[in-house]
């Protein structure tokens, strides 16, 4: 799908992006495993009559989806900082809904762009991770 | 588990190679499509000369760290600050260290913060704070 290139004067603090779901599968988790090597037998089986417990850092399959699931960066656009706060463990068949929202902008000494995406993902009620995105907007 | 906590205490250290295939595969999980990434013929042209590692996929290294030393209270309630200092390349060779560099008193225990460093030879590449109250 073709995103409009958004420019970093076309952003604004208190913009709002979409809803979205992301869901925790048994497949993702497998294959979010091999990605980054996991080697804890907590994360690479579910114990018996359990559900399969996910390595929270898996909120990184969504982090960027937040906004390029509805726009696009200039070309050059960094990923300078992320925080991210984990709230609750996460297990297979969690249905995520995440939700995104610019928090900051700021031009530094440098003259260089920056824009803070802050986001949560719930499970129901429940704020199971935040994530804080800065990213170094090239245009 | 770590059996004691305290500033300077090492947490595991590990050493990790990522190839194109675990770049697809992060590509395919999270819908990143950069051509610096997923397309090597084209990554080869760039100025880096070779595809690059998601940014994100080191921060699971340092999860990983954090699991083994305090267990499920991680899962529950913790706290990660990444910092991105330069690009890694496919097949990079990543040594990847963590230390306990602060333990405060906080209401219910202790805050412990742990930073953590990722380096290809002796460049860093990531590093990343994380903290955890026990």
């Amino acid at each position: 799908m073709s995103r409009q290139v958004v420019l970093y004067d076309e952003l604004s603090v208190g913009q709002t992006f979409p809803e979205f779901e992301f869901a925790i599968t048994e497949d993702v988790i497998e294959k979010y495993c091999q990605t980054i090597g996991e080697t804890n037998e907590k994360f690479l089986k579910a114990a018996s009559g359990e559900k399969r417990v996910a390595p929270p850092t898996i909120v990184s399959l969504f982090t960027f989806a937040v906004y390029k699931n509805f726009i696009d960066s200039p070309s050059g656009t960094l990923h300078a900082k992320q925080s991210y706060l984990f709230n609750a463990p996460l297990y297979a068949g969690d249905v995520l809904k995440v939700s995104a929202r610019i928090t900051e902008k700021y031009v530094n000494a440098k003259g260089r762009k920056f824009v803070i995406f802050e986001s949560d993902a719930k499970r129901g009620d429940e704020v199971v991770s935040t994530s804080i995105m800065t990213l170094c907007w090239a245009k | 588990m770590l059996k004691e906590i305290k500033e300077g205490i090492e947490l595991a250290s590990f050493e990790r190679t990522v190839n194109q295939d675990q770049i697809y595969l992060f590509a395919e999980l999270s819908g990143g499509d950069d051509p610096l990434h997923v397309d090597p013929e084209f990554a080869a042209k760039s100025p880096f000369g070779a595809t690059l590692v998601f940014g994100l996929m080191p921060v699971g290294y340092f999860h990983t760290q954090m699991y083994e030393a305090f267990g499920d209270a991680w899962l529950k309630k913790g706290k990660m600050d990444i910092k991105f200092t330069a690009p890694i390349l496919v097949q990079q060779h990543m040594v990847v260290t963590a230390v306990i560099s602060a333990v405060e008193p906080v209401e219910g225990g202790k805050q412990v913060t742990v930073k953590h460093t990722c380096m290809v030879g002796d460049k860093v590449v990531t590093v990343a704070d994380s903290t955890i109250v026990v």
